[in-house]
């Protein structure tokens, strides 16, 4: 019996030292979402903490979707995003009496890859529409060697899974809504899709520019909007090219968004004054993606 | 164990003192061993609780299809519009990682057993033996890693299947884990056969191939039976190496080499970032009731199997 | 078995054909064996021959670094003792209370098959589903619960690891229950019998005679379910673990004059199967991040293989024990 006394004796200094935490001034910002963000989210709070060591933040990924849930469910004060949210989505925070309001903070480009070894070099929409949806399943019919292609994607509640739904399937002159080919392999990450299209001669997979502008074993196709336009590539040299997906002339480009529930204060608002401040933006720069304005990488 | 304790006498208040501390004690062992049974009843409670919710939602047909431009349409996609919730693919995935899973594991893990219980010198076994448990303990997350960085490049190497990541890797990973469990609990099945009948065997002169094939295996059938069974159960409950390793495309197909998408690895993956009380959120746990009876079911019948085996050496 | 079976083998030369023949099938059973138990010896040596290199005590105890390409896996392997720590706090004395309930006290056959049977039928549910109920009871009707009714926010009602250690609790308590109750049964009656007969009470005999007996069997399921949560990832998924914290999930308690530090149930964490998890199919950049992988796996196989090691040879002692006591 007096063992289980101690064992009560301590949870109820545990419980007791949660109330102190909560006592404590000690400032916990959680955030939570897009794992195209996470990384780059990790490096901005290693930086801020460095600068406000009162300040803790807790970075998690687990797809955009998780990112709108925990600004739902209130568990979370920073939503990371990589897409706009939907209309649907508002209307739920409504119901919620949650008030997304929304932060741009960085610029990314959706990269198309493919194995090195693969000849394709570009590709227009039309033709990703119908890789993606499963039309095209063969590499002849786009100019390479002939092979089954095989597709990479994200699980559905990654915001890339939806930019791509909504900017590449639904591209169409007849406004015909496409999803997904069934038989589109889910990664858990962008890092594992990288890993399997560079190991899969026949794959193609989609991802945030950050995660593959280093790589060498994976091959990142130019993009048009029109067969007859002028192709892309976001990626030049290993550098993410600025000036295209800032302008959205790569056809794939797109903002990163953090919400908060309401007009942000206190130590969140300062966090994303940060994250827009020049330091912040030269962080998005070292991640290999693209800062908001020019003037923030224009003079190096 | 004395099942009746009460003292003969009690006359000092003290003995009387005693005997409440007793009762007590008695009474706090009780609920701790109550809350046992109880837990498992309300496991079964809250998956029903959140998981019938979902028919408030959903019709129940949109688990097996969907209506779509008057076509029957058999795909999970909770998150599109209009979100198509069919389970078809699902269960499709997690058999058809489970099933060759099973078969390889049953092929595989049986001749361990038999190897270890009618074979191997007490020396070898008793080595042998603890090695092969701690295999079944090899966490799962370590499998579906070395299947995935590894494995998975030597199966694209030498068998070259269509996709990189399909349901054999995904059935090789699992093996890794059945195997040792089907091994084990043969190896426990075939020694709780009385030696008398290995004796009676030998003495009329069968050799110990014959003896193994023809008396000692059909005798604990039953047993080895439920070590299969018992093997299935883990391997269609088994989240990490699927996830990681099967591709999780959820297509209908039967084709091994293509990727699937199992029911296991659906809830690990999307269970975190669903809001709650939506749709998705209950059809989730809808799909982990699911899941649930199949192993609560499989459980059961390797019950069954146990029992018949005991029972049959009480004949003996 | 072996001698009969050396004795009545027959061997004059008339036999040889069928000796031969028939001892085929068994020469394969044995390749077969030997060959499956390399196999799975081989995956593990794998990752060790990759894992090990990184391995110091540096990569044991720094935090990750550089956007998780650098540095070493130490929040993770506090978050997994700290999270095993709390489920044995929750877990192990209801396990073996509930299995001293269902040895020494149970009288009714009826209720000890339903208590039985409920938690074979436990053992055999998969932990994923095991850790949706985590979060439908533990974290959305109890800690939101809690949260209401002591005001409290968010503490409690969000995925953290007190709800984690909770769950996997659930997960590992029917292994603790069994091998309890196995360690309780291997203790002679007849000891039971003479402490009683000496005038003890039930509650005295099992305290002075029963439980000091039973220990090291019931020790070998603590082990063993310490080792089983370690490994465990499914359930985890949606209970807190994180991805990065930047502190490790600690509070102090304020004694006035000085705090102590202290494991923080309502935080999230780091763990090191998790970690793994994550480094694989997230990381930036999987080619620098590879030697980690393998490190970390490395640490989890060899945490998890000392677990059971450890455990087997306390099963192995306890066997002995109860070989000694057989003997009066």
């Amino acid at each position: 019996m007096t063992y289980y006394n101690r064992i009560l004796f301590l949870l109820f200094l545990m419980f007791y030292s949660c109330k102190v935490e909560n006592l404590s001034p000690r400032d916990i910002i959680t955030i939570k979402g897009s794992d195209t963000m996470v990384n780059l989210t990790l490096r901005w709070a290693e930086s801020y903490m460095k600068i406000n060591p009162e300040v803790s933040i807790q970075v998690t990924g687990g797809g955009s979707g998780n990112g709108i849930a925990a600004l739902l469910n209130n568990t979370a004060h920073i939503a990371n995003i990589s897409r706009e949210l939907k209309d649907v989505e508002i209307k739920r925070a409504a119901e919620f009496g949650v008030n997304p309001v929304q932060h741009k903070v960085a610029l990314d480009g959706i990269a198309i890859i493919v194995n090195p070894e693969n000849s394709v070099d570009s590709l227009s929409l039309i033709q990703l529409k119908n890789i993606f949806s499963g039309e095209i399943q063969n590499w002849n019919e786009l100019g390479g060697e002939p092979g089954k292609i095989v597709l990479y994607g994200r699980e559905n509640s990654s915001g890339t899974y939806e930019f791509f739904k909504q900017n590449v399937l639904n591209t169409d002159s007849s406004g015909s809504v496409k999803e997904f080919s069934t038989g589109m392999q889910v990664l858990q990450g962008t890092a594992a899709l990288a890993e399997a299209v560079s190991r899969d001669r026949r794959g193609i997979g989609f991802g945030g520019i950050g995660y593959f502008a280093l790589r060498d074993d994976v091959k990142i196709v130019s993009v048009k909007v029109d067969p007859q336009h002028k192709a892309f590539n976001p990626v030049l040299k290993h550098q993410p090219d600025y000036e295209i997906v800032r302008e959205r002339t790569y056809p794939l480009s797109r903002y990163l968004y953090i919400y908060t529930n309401g007009t942000p204060s206190g130590k969140v608002e300062k966090f994303i004054k940060f994250i827009q401040s020049e330091v912040g933006q030269k962080i998005v720069k070292e991640m290999e993606y693209i800062p908001l304005e020019q003037s923030y990488y224009d003079n190096e | 164990m004395i099942m009746n304790d009460k003292p003969l006498i009690h006359t000092s208040n003290k003995a009387e003192l005693n005997r409440i501390k007793e009762k007590f004690i008695e009474i706090f062992f009780r609920l701790n061993g109550l809350f046992a049974a109880i837990l498992i009843l309300l496991i079964f409670f809250f998956l029903i609780r959140e998981a019938l919710n979902v028919f408030m939602l959903i019709n129940p047909f949109e688990f097996i299809s969907i209506n779509l431009k008057s076509e029957a349409v058999y795909e999970w996609y909770p998150t599109s519009d209009p979100a198509r919730y069919s389970i078809v693919p699902l269960l499709i995935g997690s058999f058809l990682t489970a099933v060759p899973a099973t078969i390889i594991s049953t092929f595989f893990g049986v001749v361990l057993g038999v190897y270890l219980s009618e074979i191997a010198s007490t020396g070898v076994r008793e080595f042998l033996k603890p090695i092969i448990e701690v295999f079944a303990g090899i966490p799962t997350v370590v499998v579906g890693f070395f299947m995935l960085v590894v494995a998975a490049t030597l199966i694209q190497d030498t068998i070259n299947p269509p996709s990189r990541l399909n349901a054999f890797l995904a059935s090789l990973g699992l093996s890794i884990i059945v195997i040792p469990i089907i091994a084990s609990l043969t190896d426990e099945a075939l020694k709780s056969i009385p030696n008398d009948i290995r004796m009676a065997a030998y003495s009329l002169g069968a050799s110990k191939w014959q003896t193994i094939s023809k008396v000692i295996f059909p005798t604990a059938l039953s047993g080895v039976s439920a070590s299969v069974i018992l093997g299935f159960g883990r391997a269609i409950g088994e989240t990490m190496i699927v996830l990681m390793a099967s591709g999780n495309a959820a297509i209908i197909t039967v084709d091994i080499f293509s990727s699937v998408r199992t029911i296991s690895a659906t809830i690990a993956a999307e269970m975190g970032e669903v809001s709650v009380n939506s749709a998705h959120y209950f059809s989730l746990f809808f799909i982990g009731l699911i899941l649930f009876a199949v192993t609560l079911l499989m459980n059961l019948l390797a019950e069954l199997f146990l029992n018949k085996m005991k029972k049959r050496f009480h004949l003996y | 078995m072996k001698n009969a079976a050396e004795i009545l083998k027959p061997n004059h030369t008339g036999e040889f054909k069928k000796n031969f023949t028939g001892n085929i099938p068994i020469l394969g059973i044995r390749i077969i064996s030997y060959t499956v138990v390399l196999l799975l010896a081989s995956v593990l040596m794998y990752i060790f021959a990759n894992g090990i290199k990184v391995i110091n005590w540096e990569f044991l105890l720094s935090a990750p670094r550089n956007n998780m390409t650098e540095g070493g896996i130490g929040p993770a392997v506090f978050g997994t003792l700290a999270v095993i720590f709390l489920m044995i706090v929750i877990t192990v004395p209801l396990g073996i209370f509930a299995a001293v309930y269902i040895n020494e006290y149970i009288k009714d056959r009826w209720l000890a098959r339903i208590i039985t049977i409920s938690i074979n039928t436990l053992a055999g549910v998969p932990s994923i589903v095991i850790g949706l109920f985590g979060l439908g009871f533990f974290v959305l009707f109890v800690g939101k619960n809690l949260d209401e009714v002591f005001n409290t926010g968010m503490l409690l009602g969000k995925p953290a690891m007190l709800w984690a250690s909770a769950t996997l609790g659930v997960l590992v308590l029917p292994l603790i229950i069994v091998t309890t109750v196995e360690a309780l049964k291997s203790v002679p009656d007849i000891q039971r019998y003479a402490a009683i007969s000496l005038g003890s009470t039930r509650w005295e005999m099992i305290k002075t005679i029963v439980l000091p007996q039973a220990r090291s069997g019931i020790l070998t399921g603590i082990i063993l379910s310490i080792s089983r949560a370690a490994g465990e990832t499914a359930p985890l998924l949606f209970l807190g673990c994180a991805f990065f914290l930047p502190d490790l999930p600690v509070t102090y308690l304020d004694l006035g004059l000085f705090a102590i530090p202290m494991i923080n149930p309502a935080e999230q964490f780091m763990y090191l199967s998790y970690h793994i998890f994550v480094l694989t199919t997230q990381s930036t950049n999987p080619t620098l991040t590879k030697p980690l992988q393998y490190g970390t796996a490395t640490v989890l196989v060899f945490l998890t293989l000392l677990l059971n090691m450890t455990a087997i040879i306390y099963r192995i002692k306890f066997r002995k024990n109860l070989e000694g006591l057989r003997g009066y």
